[in-house]
């Protein structure tokens, strides 16, 4: 008798489920975008809350090198939110952002995208 | 070659055992057995039940360096500095922390041969911190609560049931002596009736967790994570039908003829542990994937 109910109460209440392992779902500059102005920082949306350490970008530029970027942090919002000051500015060309991260069960995952900036 | 998560997987396989061994050997000594039989029953597994207590502590170690392997590769679990920045500044790292504090209490008080029920407690703690490392993490708020103490429900539950199974096979062997045969049928009468509920709350909190976790049940067979979850409820399955067929076919069978119905009790014990161990493989790998 128990354990229909508990599955039916179960079932109310956690309909839906999240994925426990982080997905990039948004980024600022967007994956493709081609931007006007140089963007005084990159934005990444993930699926999941992440830790603050341990979660990070390599922002590669239109020559492939590393180019040096401000520390990595979580909105004081919305832990799922992992945000890079730019230290500079950014010249035309091609650049990818190599992310990593890692989501509160321990699980990490990695991708990249490339965003353009043409003045 | 074996990746990391191979490689942690096997670590977390041994934990897994070595920790339901110490928690099953605790809960008989101390709960099940009535105390002349625990007495002697932990005398006789004393030291096996320190090579659980050095494995669990073993497989701890490994744990933080091989999860830093999964996350920055082979270089990362040698690097000191990553593995601080893990241990002490995620909730992963806590929850290694309270099993490497806790592991090491569980052996000191195995070592100095502390009163019984400390044992329930210190690997009953130590089953439970698991909760506070899996996929248990992905919710925030009210459901993060109850999908951790669910979680948490579970493995103790789960531990109870597959750990007191260890000690069953020395419970039958005093069951089969005419001076400890009265004892050794109280305690097998005892794990029998609490080995229901265990049953049952092994069940209803594994039903909750899927739930919990995919939010539905594992019916897609194009995700390994649902696969091998679904693998698992097949040996559980398999395991609830031994342990009927020990409690309502073989157990009454006792009075009549109690050698063979030992003999049968006995394969059926090392038959629902050879499962259990199946049980545990799958979650050391199926616990690490996504669950999608
Ligand atoms: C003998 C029976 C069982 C044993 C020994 C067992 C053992 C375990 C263990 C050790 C864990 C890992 C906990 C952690 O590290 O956080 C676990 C997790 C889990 N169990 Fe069980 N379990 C059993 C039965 C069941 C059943 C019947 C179901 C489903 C109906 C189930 C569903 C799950 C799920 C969904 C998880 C979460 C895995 C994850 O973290 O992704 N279990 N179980």
């Amino acid at each position: 008798m128990l354990k229909p109910a508990v599955i039916v109460i179960a079932a109310c209440l956690f309909s839906g489920s999240a994925l426990a392992h982080a997905h990039l779902k948004a980024a600022e500059p967007a994956e493709g975008a081609r931007i006007a102005a140089s963007p005084t920082a990159l934005s990444l949306s993930f699926s999941e809350a992440l830790e603050a350490k341990l979660s990070g970008v390599t922002l590669k530029g239109p020559d492939g090198k590393t180019i040096a970027t401000g520390t990595a942090v979580l909105d004081a919002k919305d832990q799922r939110v992992l945000r890079v000051p730019l230290d500079g500015a950014l010249r035309a060309g091609k650049y990818t952002v190599h992310w990593r991260a890692l989501s509160k069960d321990g699980h990490s995952t990695h991708g990249s995208y490339a965003f353009t900036v043409a003045p | 070659m074996i990746g990391p998560e191979g490689v942690l997987a096997l670590a977390r396989f041994a934990f897994y055992a070595a920790a339901i061994a110490l928690f099953g050997w605790a809960c008989f000594t101390a709960l099940v057995a009535p105390r002349a039989l625990g007495r002697q029953v932990a005398a006789d597994s004393a030291r096996r039940i320190v090579a659980a207590g050095l494995l669990a502590l073993a497989a701890t170690l490994a744990w933080l360096p091989l999860e830093a392997a999964t996350i920055g590769g082979w270089a990362m679990a040698g690097d000191g500095a990553s593995l601080r920045e893990l241990a002490f500044g995620t909730v992963i790292g806590w929850a290694w922390l309270t099993r490497l504090v806790l592991s090491v209490l569980m052996l000191a008080a195995l070592a100095w041969r502390a009163a019984p029920m400390l044992g329930v407690v210190l690997s009953g703690m130590l089953l439970a911190s698991l909760a506070l490392s899996g996929h248990a993490n992905m919710h925030e708020g009210v459901r993060g609560v109850l999908h951790h103490g669910n979680d948490a429900l579970h493995i103790l539950a789960a531990g109870f049931w597959l750990g007191s199974l260890v000690m069953l096979p020395s419970c039958l062997a005093h069951l089969a002596r005419p001076a400890t045969r009265p004892e050794a049928t109280i305690a097998l009468r005892r794990f029998s009736s609490a080995g229901h509920g265990a049953v049952a709350l092994v069940l209803v909190s594994g039903i909750a967790n899927t739930l919990l976790i995919l939010g539905h049940l594992p019916l897609d067979a194009s995700s390994p994570y649902q696969r091998l979850l679904a693998l698992k409820i097949v040996l559980v399955m398999a395991m609830i039908g031994v342990a009927l067929a020990n409690r309502y076919v073989f157990m009454p069978r006792l009075g009549d003829d109690p050698v063979r119905a030992v003999a049968r009790i006995r394969h059926g014990t090392f038959a629902e542990l050879a499962l259990g161990g199946g049980v545990l493989a799958l979650v050391s790998w199926f616990g690490l994937l996504d669950p999608v």
